[in-house]
């Protein structure tokens, strides 16, 4: 029999993310919850446990937590505990990280790939995070507890993955459901999302086979090439029959330099965290009053949004997906929608002028996003109105939107201050098209001879000197018109 | 605790010869200690594993007491009394002067503890998820 070919091994990806809750101080103390302060400056007795220091667990990370379970369509506990998790590393200054671990706080429930495979969590568990440990200056390890105590939350998968593309495309869509919901930031370059794989290979119809750990994941793009790695090099282990390259259980970390994976040695087993209840810490209930509070907190989320925009306001999907992006974005064009709403066609129209020309003006500014801009939903709507109604063309505008974006103003004022009302009185655009027709006796006489195309070469000058603000459509029946008048 | 550089940790190192010969129990115990004490990063000389193993079967044997209760219908305590959601409010309260915490530690740096190497990885912060543990055992060079 020849050896199975690469293409029949079936990968099962795993994956184990942490997320930190966006909360305004730590999960068991009053320190700051903030990225990028001095090292050791939001500490405190309980955060570097110090004897006898009590922890008091932080409601609205409790409150997060659950909201992120609702985001994800999990079962909720009613009554969740806390554990300790033992071990002895630096940055962990009790010697255990409390954590939930017989008893967390939601379980099942899952997310839907765009091919329509169900993704399904095995469990959340609520935890705090550890300090940070910098081993690349000097002759030290360098300890920080300014994130020792920041809130977690642990989202395990069922390992449903079988590709680095699926577990690629589930990341974003976990993201960006905790980024609408409100529960955290996910920014992966600040830490506050990370993410651990877990790989094996195994042929079609036969058990699975060794389960392999990655760790040290900065990025998407890291867990992708992770994976990817991970799966081409058990295969390539169990196709070459070597006793000694035969892939075991174990926990390896990626290297960001080479792209590859190697072990790490010495990781404990399960049982050498000696998990106990946490005698400090009483249980917490999710009663009903804080679930449905936190269910009428819990927005409409992306896929339901786009969804709504292509159904019942009839927007493009590209630009559906755009505006779903992030939700600042979405609720500042539903908003807009909202102020056109005697407006025919003003979703479309919204969705068009936000996708368009809000989105470039804000991205030449460099820096910020939309909702750091002046720029109000309400603005935005009078700016579409006035070009639907015929006081404003779509230069004039895009002029009178990249001041509003960059400065600010009042949108009519700004009008008359930059003198960007559309030019109506025919009078004027006459002026602008003899000026034009003046010298360029031969266009005339093409268009006269048929070819209407060439009047192109007359609208630009026209345009020109109204410096914008002339009606395109009633310059070129105004040019038509002086060019048939003046004919044989 | 004395330095042994090249004292091997984990289970199975030298459990055969560190145990009392022939004694099951004894050399059960000394594993036993010799896991706990890689766990929780001390390395302890032959004798003193003796001497640990000798100590910790007598507290077993004394825990062991307990087990001889019947509880089975006694409900399992979890915490203080049975209190349930004892929460705080989201307020920031101000962090302790750095100061004040680090004059603890055995040594500073720029503001940060400093602590023997514990990884040896070049050019790389290891900045993991929030749980577990990293490389026990790559804690010395
Ligand atoms: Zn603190």
């Amino acid at each position: 029999m020849s050896a199975p070919t690469e293409t029949t091994w079936v990968p099962v990806i795993g994956l184990e993310v942490h997320c930190q809750l966006k909360t305004a101080s730590k999960i068991f103390c009053g320190c700051a919850n903030r990225f990028g302060a001095p090292p050791n400056t939001l500490t405190c007795p309980v955060c570097t446990g110090q004897p006898g220091a009590l922890p008091v667990l932080n409601d609205t990370a409790l409150d997060l937590a659950l909201r992120a379970g609702l985001a994800l369509d999990c079962e909720l506990a009613s009554v969740s505990r806390f554990d300790r998790k033992n071990y002895f590393y630096c940055d962990l200054p009790k010697g255990y990280q409390i954590t939930q671990y017989e008893v967390p706080f939601a379980s099942g429930g899952g997310i839907e790939l765009a091919n329509g495979k169900h993704i399904r969590l095995t469990r959340i568990h609520m935890e705090e995070d550890a300090g940070k440990a910098i081993h690349d200056r000097g002759t030290h390890t360098l300890v920080d507890l300014n994130r020792a105590g920041v809130p977690l939350i642990e989202i395990v998968t069922e390992a449903d993955m079988q590709s680095a593309a699926e577990a690629f495309e589930f990341l974003g869509l976990l993201k960006e459901r905790l980024r609408f919901a409100g529960v955290s930031d996910c920014d992966m370059e600040k830490g506050s999302l990370r993410c651990d794989v877990n790989v094996s290979v195994h042929l079609p119809d036969e058990p699975w086979r060794t389960k392999v750990e990655v760790k040290n994941l900065n990025s998407f793009r890291h867990v992708r090439t992770a994976i990817e790695h991970e799966i081409a090099r058990q295969i390539s282990a169990y196709e070459s029959e070597d006793p000694s390259r035969q892939p075991v259980q174990e926990t390896r970390l990626f290297d960001v330099d080479s792209g590859t994976t190697r072990p790490m040695r010495g990781k404990e087993d399960e049982g050498d965290y000696r998990y106990f209840p946490d005698p400090d810490l009483v249980p917490v209930s999710a009663s009903r009053e804080r679930l449905e509070e936190q269910r009428r907190l819990l927005p409409e989320l992306p896929a339901q949004r786009r969804e709504r925009y292509v159904s019942e306001w009839r927007v493009g999907a590209r630009e559906a997906a755009i505006l779903t992006a992030d939700r600042p974005l979405a609720d500042f064009f539903e908003a807009t929608v909202r102020a056109l709403a005697e407006n025919e066609g003003g979703a479309q129209a919204a969705a068009k002028w936000l996708t368009n020309d809000v989105l470039r003006i804000v991205g030449e500014q460099g820096t910020g996003s939309l909702s750091d801009m002046p720029l109000t939903p309400g603005q935005l709507a009078r700016v579409i109105s006035l070009v639907e109604g015929g006081e404003l063309q779509r230069k004039g505008a895009q002029c009178l939107l990249a001041r509003l974006i960059t400065e600010g103003g009042e949108v009519d004022s700004l009008v008359v201050e930059l003198g960007l009302a559309a030019v109506t009185d025919d009078g004027q655009l006459r002026a602008w098209c003899l000026a034009a027709l003046a010298g360029r006796e031969s266009v005339a006489a093409q268009v006269r001879a048929g070819n209407e195309k060439a009047i192109g070469a007359l609208m630009g000058p026209v345009m020109g000197s109204s410096g914008g603000r002339a009606d395109p459509a009633r310059v070129r029946a105004l040019l038509l018109e002086l060019i048939r008048e003046d004919g044989p | 605790m004395e330095s042994a550089n090249n004292h091997q940790v984990g289970p199975a190192a030298n459990a055969g010869e560190a145990g009392p010969p022939g004694d099951g129990q004894g050399r059960n115990l000394v594993e036993l200690v010799q896991r706990t004490a890689a766990l929780a990063r001390l390395e302890l000389s032959a004798p003193e594993l003796e001497e640990m193993a000798a100590q910790f079967g007598r507290i077993l044997e004394q825990f062991a007491v307990l087990s001889e209760l019947d509880v089975d219908a006694v409900e399992p305590v979890r915490g203080r009394a049975r209190e349930q959601d004892v929460t705080r409010g989201d307020t920031v309260t101000p962090s302790l002067a750095p100061e004040k915490l680090l004059e603890r530690a055995p040594q500073v740096e720029d503001g940060f503890y400093a602590v023997p190497k514990t990884v040896l990885r070049a050019g790389a912060e290891h900045d993991k998820g929030g749980s577990s543990a990293l490389t026990p055992g790559e804690d010395r060079a």
